[in-house]
């Protein structure tokens, strides 16, 4: 049975119609998401590993090597086995710094465009081989099916334009690659599930054919042994272990699986159920192939065994089997070169084009961008059939994919020591690619091409395209490739910027910021990239990283620039490579190096590290992040405000409480100027951090509707590190406006309580004038002369006069006064006394003893004059309460180098030393049940200390001397009484 | 007291690709080869390996899950 080749060509065009139906689908999200996303399409698209070599050429590589064709698949499992020590790094590491290729990621790593280059000649050289393969199989199927001998050229060549049209449509769609292609994603993982069933539904065809089932075909083996040992001889004698490195290599260093892997992954998580499942998608497809061969064999399809698929499903006479098992051979050729050609075209984009020619400002850098990935991914196709037409069409497909192969082995000794040697340099780096190489080059790559061996004195006697050759190629080239890697770096040092990718390659912390960006706004950032992308280009790269970071164009805080440079650095590798954005970004966007940032301004940035590596740390360190942890929590726990405030005035730590405090999120705090909170929040922490005072205590603050009363402490903490050059500061902020108004009701109270005890002098005081004036009125009733008249108005006006001072006094004192007007202003010493003292005057008790005011006139303290006369009331009432009937109160003051001591003292019967402790404590008193409330000398020492003074006690059995230390104001010369 | 701290992922990882090496690029290898044994036999070896890394990436997902 044949086929026509019309009816081949109509399937292939409507198969790859539907590839783009499925892709078109998948990005209008017609799909759903959930479908498109999920990790079983990640893992199918990384199939595109299965080419035609595995569809078709496995069996034929099966027949002649035996086991050794599943090294391919086998050497794979081995790399997915180590994902979370050489896959997930690597994914880490592109995901972080935008990286598209592997060119891309040796680039990074030594910071060396010349590696960059070498890596995109040595992967185009190594995968045009392999797009031939491709497109080879895809022209000998369509033979075999045709049944026509001769190639048709014609097939080989529509199908690479049409492969061409789709790589374009769904391959640089993007300006970036580092943007996800669902779509084209999706069409890949359909097509590996395409190669899967096709191989297996000819599979259980033929072993019915041939054996009548499973049972059948392990009779035909134990009937025909020698095909059970041509199975597993040559995994003993051949290139066995050579073949699993290759296969080792292949499994993540491909170009396309570089791309499935890393570049199109969506999650990283993902990357660990590919761990197993691709690995066990890989196992299915081989599992397949033994079958089929031995299927062929005993039906003696007149194949060859490469085609054995196709032979099969010929003879079992279904047109349907063979067509399906036709797509699937489409698929598998037109995965790989698309998902090859956009990966190489964005490595030869960044590495080879852009160097040469690099972005333009009068350009539109995103069109240009566009049309350059276009035409490289045409001229990469195109290559590769140029290729096809240039190989010898002789041998199995195998061998031109083993010189792919090998030429991607060549990256193993650079990826090791990419992730595990931090010693490594740029220059050991190109001198084991260019040695290794040397010998792929002349030895497997040349010789299919020029029909001889160049390297004959290195041992390749062997025929091209053999395994043998392949196997001393393999360990020749590998073996001078690592020696000249490791001699060439040992030969060379590694600049600072190598030095900074090598630890982060190696998931080391790098280097802190070396100084704070030069321009101040995102708008400079603008400005500065004008020059190289152009306006429109600029603006857009500056909003995406603003957009990204979670910040505004009115951003100038120093670290959230320095992110916003590095995210612009990172978003100009996924679209440029990471040689040409660094080279931007360091010559536009320039530090100020001089100028270096202090520890405490790069703790967020350690912490924002710490975070993302948490899991990955051990033993030491792990605890001590856990010890971090622990401590931050405890400040971020203190129900008191913290801030830190860095040497440059920048705010670097703001806890929770703070926030609360102030109203100002921790977000929009760090990283600013303390002068740039917002007030009362700014004015207040600058001028305290200002001030030599450590602690501020009560100061009342105006936020929003209501005064509230915050302490102020701080504290200068010194950077770890022998280097002093300054210090940071901690600022606490402790609310205590709960205490404040409690205190307050609490002296109001007490002020009630003593304006009770004064009630009955009060009642003596206003009773004596209000008699005089009675008696002075019934006086006038009966008066008619008019001077008596006057002189008695004049008394009666004297009386009532006196009446309303006492009543003033007792008014002025029993008004708690306005606590938001309250603060500290110059206060009349003198004055204040006297006040007290007449208002201490009007109990009974105290008229009968002497008092002295000899407090200068004119002497001003700091201090609230309604709490001032309180306080000299309640120690004044204390004072009347001790002193017998021939007592002596007497006030006096002394300058005593900016403050005033004001001694009250008495001639009294004393405080029992036994007292003296208690007598400061709320509620203790001396005096009888009804006589005292505890609360007055505890009132007045409160008040005093809130002034900012002192109150000390010294007594004695002659009398109690009670001194207060308040701080003088010099507005005006004391003038003696 | 601090609990003994858990074995890195990347640890149980490598024990896994020498006990692959082991099965495929040793001795034990070259006996198996040469043993004559069933044809699906390798297939059974490369799926134990593919077991064992199946529960390494299941707890490293759940490690790794929020």
């Amino acid at each position: 049975m044949t086929l026509e080749l019309g009816t081949l060509f109509s399937a292939a065009v409507l198969y790859l119609l539907l590839l783009f139906l499925i892709a078109h689908a998948t990005e209008r999200r017609w799909i759903s998401t959930r479908l498109t996303r999920h990790p079983a399409v990640y893992v199918l698209s990384l199939g595109v590993y299965a080419t035609t070599w595995s569809y078709y050429g496995s069996v034929g590589f099966a027949q002649t090597q035996g086991l050794n064709y599943l090294t391919i698949y086998l050497g794979v499992t081995l790399a997915f086995v180590l994902a979370p020590v050489l896959l997930m790094p690597i994914l880490r590491l592109t995901n972080t710094y935008q990286l598209t290729s592997v060119a891309d990621l040796f680039a990074f790593r030594f910071n060396s465009q010349r590696a960059g280059v070498l890596v995109t000649l040595l992967m185009l050289a190594g995968v045009l081989p392999y797009v031939a393969l491709q497109i080879r199989a895809v022209a000998e199927s369509t033979a075999v099916l045709a049944g026509d001998s001769s190639t048709p050229l014609g097939v080989a060549f529509w199908f690479t334009a049409l492969v061409t049209v789709f790589t374009i449509m769904f391959g640089a769609r993007h300006v970036s690659p580092r943007e996800k292609h669902e779509g084209l994603v999706t069409a890949i993982a359909f097509e590996s599930l395409m190669k899967l069933l096709a191989l297996a539904l000819v599979a259980v065809v033929a072993v019915w054919m041939a054996f009548g089932g499973l049972g059948g075909m392990h009779d035909w083996l134990r009937q025909h042994p020698e095909h059970l040992e041509a199975l597993y001889r040559p995994a003993l004698e051949g290139p066995w272990s050579s073949l699993l490195v290759l296969a080792f290599a292949a499994g993540f260093l491909l170009p396309r699986q570089f791309q499935m892997l890393f570049t199109e992954n969506l999650q990283p998580r993902h990357l660990y159920t590919a761990s197993w499942a691709f690995p066990l998608f890989l196992l299915t497809l081989a599992l397949l192939i033994p079958p089929i061969l031995w299927a062929g064999t005993a039906m003696g399809a007149d194949t060859p065994a490469d085609y054995h698929v196709l032979g099969l499903s010929l003879l079992s006479g279904s047109p349907a089997l063979a067509i399906l098992a036709y797509l699937g051979g489409i698929s598998a050729a037109s995965a790989m070169i698309v998902v090859t050609t956009l990966a190489m075209s964005s490595m030869m984009l960044n590495h080879l084009v852009l160097p040469l020619a690099g972005p333009r400002p009068d350009r539109d850098l995103y069109g240009s961008l566009r049309w350059l990935r276009r035409v490289i991914m045409a001229a990469v196709i195109a290559a590769g059939f140029g290729f096809y037409l240039l190989l010898e069409p002789t041998g199995g497909l195998v061998g031109w994919g083993l010189i792919s192969f090998l030429a991607m082995a060549q990256l193993l000794p650079g990826i090791l020591g990419l992730l595990f040697w931090q010693r490594a340099t740029a220059a050991g780096f190109i001198a084991g690619l260019l040695a290794g190489g040397t010998v792929w080059l002349f030895t497997v790559l040349l010789p299919p091409v020029t029909g001889t061996s160049a390297m004959a004195w290195l041992g390749f006697t062997a025929g091209h395209g053999t395994l043998a050759m392949d196997q001393s190629a393999t360990f020749w080239s590998l073996s001078l490739n690592s020696l000249f890697f490791v001699v060439g770096s040992l030969m060379t040092r590694p600049d600072r910027q190598e030095r900074e990718a090598a630890a982060a390659c190696r998931e080391l912390t790098p280097l802190l910021p070396a100084g704070n960006v030069t321009q101040r706004s995102p708008e400079q950032f603008v400005e500065q990239l004008n020059s190289t992308m152009g306006p429109a280009a600029a603006r857009a790269e500056v909003e995406k990283a603003l957009r990204e970071l979670g910040l505004g164009w009115e951003e100038t805080r120093p670290d959230r620039l320095h992110a916003l440079r590095t995210q612009i650095q990172r978003n100009l590798s996924g679209m440029m490579g990471p040689v040409l954005a660094r080279m931007i970004v360091d010559e536009q966007l320039q530090l100020d190096r001089e100028n270096r940032t202090a520890l405490a301004q790069n703790v967020r940035l350690i912490e924002d590290r710490l975070e993302t590596s948490q899991t990955r740390l051990r033993g030491l360190a792990a605890e001590l992040d856990r010890l971090r942890r622990y401590h931050r929590q405890i400040i971020e726990n203190l129900p008191l405000g913290v801030c830190a405030v860095a040497q440059g005035g920048r705010l670097v730590r703001w806890n929770p409480a703070m926030a609360a405090l102030t109203g100002i999120p921790g977000t929009d705090a760090i990283g600013r100027q303390l002068q740039e909170l917002s007030p009362p929040w700014g004015p207040l922490l600058t001028a305290f951090i200002d001030s030599e005072d450590n602690h501020l205590p009560k100061q009342p603050v105006e936020t929003g509707s209501r005064p509230r009363w915050y302490s102020l402490h701080k504290a200068k903490v010194a950077p770890p590190g022998r280097v002093r050059t300054g210090h940071d500061t901690i600022l606490l902020v402790e609310d205590l406006t709960e205490l404040q108004l409690l205190e307050h009701e609490l002296t109001h109270s007490a002020r009630l309580a003593s304006i009770g005890r004064l009630a009955a002098g009060v009642a003596h005081e206003i009773g004596n004038p209000v008699t005089g004036v009675s008696c002075l009125a019934q006086e006038l009733r009966e008066e008619t002369d008019p001077a008596i008249v006057r002189d008695h108005a004049d008394d009666i006006l004297q009386l009532a006069h006196r009446i309303n001072s006492i009543v003033q006094s007792l008014v002025r004192y029993a008004h708690g006064g306005d606590p938001e007007q309250r603060g500290s202003r110059p206060v009349d010493l003198h004055e204040a006394v006297a006040e007290a003292l007449r208002l201490t005057m009007l109990s009974r008790r105290a008229r009968q003893l002497r008092f002295e005011n000899r407090v200068p006139v004119g002497q001003t303290v700091l201090g609230d004059q309604q709490q001032l006369v309180q306080v000299f009331v309640n120690l004044i009432t204390n004072a009347v309460d001790a002193c017998g009937d021939d007592g002596l109160i007497a006030v006096t003051s002394r300058d005593q180098n900016g403050w005033l001591e004001v001694h009250v003292q008495d001639n009294g019967c004393g405080i029992s030393s036994e007292f003296m402790d208690c007598v400061l404590d709320p509620f203790f008193t001396t005096k009888p049940p009804g006589k005292g409330t505890g609360l007055g000398l505890p009132l007045a020492y409160n008040m005093i200390r809130n002034m900012g003074g002192d109150l000390q006690l010294h007594s004695d059995p002659r009398g109690t001397r009670v001194t207060l230390t308040l701080r003088a104001c010099r507005q005006q010369q004391p003038e003696e009484a | 007291m601090t609990p003994p701290q858990e074995s890195s992922p990347g640890s149980y990882s490598l024990l896994i690709f020498l006990f692959g090496l082991f099965l495929l690029v040793s001795p034990f290898a070259s006996w198996w080869m040469g043993a004559l044994l069933p044809w699906y036999f390798p297939f059974a070896l490369w799926l134990m390996i593919i077991v064992l890394t199946a529960v390494l990436a299941r707890r490293l997902v759940h490690r790794n899950d929020p």
